[in-house]
């Protein structure tokens, strides 16, 4: 299979590759499969995507679906008309998702903003500066987070929905339902709660 | 259509979340089966009950033996390749008795492809549940052999219907059924999916594949 390295500016048409690196700006027009996808400048594909690995530690903007095996954000990451399938998502960066995330695994320390996220252990744990806190009011929000485990700091959420429930500092719920444990911590707005739940004392 | 919520599934079944979603990213759950309807928490999703409950049964009894990939394709609408002897045809539970001698003197075949398989399920079913006489039976089989070319996708239903004084049977997709005016009695509708995913698992090692 064939490897391909943009590191000025350049476009392909799609296909089937082995390892796609991107230092410059990379642009591909339509669907693609390959092993990896690195992205180090910045990358736009107009396609549906399917890797085994994506790497985004610059900017990278997919306004198809993405399946993926591994999903690694540490710069920006914007999947416009689409969805994501992964098996783990891993974001330090930012990421914005106009329709569902669904992986077993999604760790995030940094920034998510997706219509639905759901899947088998979800970590949402955003933090920033408190000087960027004045700026950035919402920090990671979702129409509703679905997962057997889930861990929140800092997410506005309209419904969460899991057997194991942690609401750390900083949330913003509508309505959760829970079937096993929840915790909630004090500095966090849960409006309606439902379920066969335990509550877990601070 | 018989519905059940996301909620009452999972504690149904006793699976989890992830399991459910991992099921339906490795395509074990069909996409159209998660009906979104609104609720008073905003959004809820609802499953055909049957057809769910059914579907996640057979998944937690062949998880085990199959991986994920191989359930996949055996639960995929998509016709398989596989080819039947009509001497397993005649053997098969799903099928008729009075079906085998019929389809030797109408279509008389050594092997018979899976769709064909299929329609001659979902037709020893209507024969049995309307109890249709003999005369009836063959002359709808007569008729309805050539149908088998359209079961290229497994998302159908089979409509069984009496016009005129005569039975007739149609196929249509799943989620566009047919409506009929007052001289057409519909007598039965069954749903080919189910049948086909469970034909597939049952005698995938007496198939042979037809590359």
């Amino acid at each position: 299979m064939q490897d391909i390295r943009i590191e000025g500016v350049g476009k392909i048409n799609g296909g089937d590759y082995g390892v796609i690196r991107i230092d410059g700006a990379g642009e591909c027009a339509g669907d693609v499969i390959a092993q990896t996808i690195k992205i180090d400048g910045k990358y736009k594909c107009q396609g549906v995507t399917k890797a085994e690995l994506i790497d985004c530690d610059g900017m990278a903007t997919f306004n198809g679906n993405v399946q993926v095996k591994t999903l690694r954000v540490d710069g920006l990451c914007k999947i416009n008309s689409g969805s994501v399938e992964a098996e783990e998502v891993d974001c330090d960066g930012s990421m914005t998702v106009s329709g569902q995330i669904s992986a077993d695994t999604l760790l995030a320390d940094g920034l998510i903003d997706a219509k639905e996220i759901v899947g088998d252990r979800v970590v949402i744990k955003s933090r920033i500066s408190k000087l960027a806190r004045l700026f950035i009011k919402h920090l990671s929000t979702a129409d509703l987070i679905e997962a057997t485990t889930i861990e929140l700091e800092g997410v506005t959420a309209r419904t969460v929905n899991g057997s194991d429930v942690t609401i750390g500092p900083g949330c913003r719920i509508e309505t959760l339902d829970c079937s096993g444990r929840l915790f909630i911590h004090k500095d966090s707005t849960v409006k309606i709660v439902t379920g066969d739940y335990t509550l877990i004392d601070p | 259509m018989d519905l059940i919520s996301k909620k009452e599934l999972l504690s149904m079944t006793g699976i989890s979340y992830g399991q459910l979603y991992r099921w339906k990213r490795e395509r074990l759950i069909p996409e159209e089966w998660f009906i979104k309807q609104s609720s008073y928490t905003g959004q809820e999703t609802f499953f055909p009950r049957d057809q769910v409950l059914q579907r996640i049964k057979s998944i937690l009894e062949l998880k085990d033996s199959y991986s994920l990939e191989e359930l996949a394709q055996m639960l995929s609408p998509e016709a398989t390749n596989a080819f039947l002897s009509a001497q397993a045809l005649s053997g098969m539970e799903e099928i008729d008795a009075s079906l085998p001698p019929l389809l030797a003197s109408i279509d008389p075949k050594v092997q018979y492809t899976f769709p064909e398989v299929v329609l001659f399920a979902v037709f020893s079913r209507a024969i049995r549940e309307l109890r249709l006489s003999s005369a009836d039976t063959e002359s709808l089989l007569r008729r309805c052999i050539p149908l088998a070319e359209a079961l290229k996708n497994m998302d159908m239903t089979c409509v069984v219907f009496t016009a005129g004084g005569s039975h007739h049977l149609a196929l249509v997709k799943s989620s566009a059924p047919l409506q009929f005016d007052s001289d057409i009695q519909v007598l039965g509708s069954y749903p080919v999916s189910e049948l086909a995913g469970q034909i597939k698992l049952k005698y995938n090692r007496k198939m042979a594949i037809k590359g």
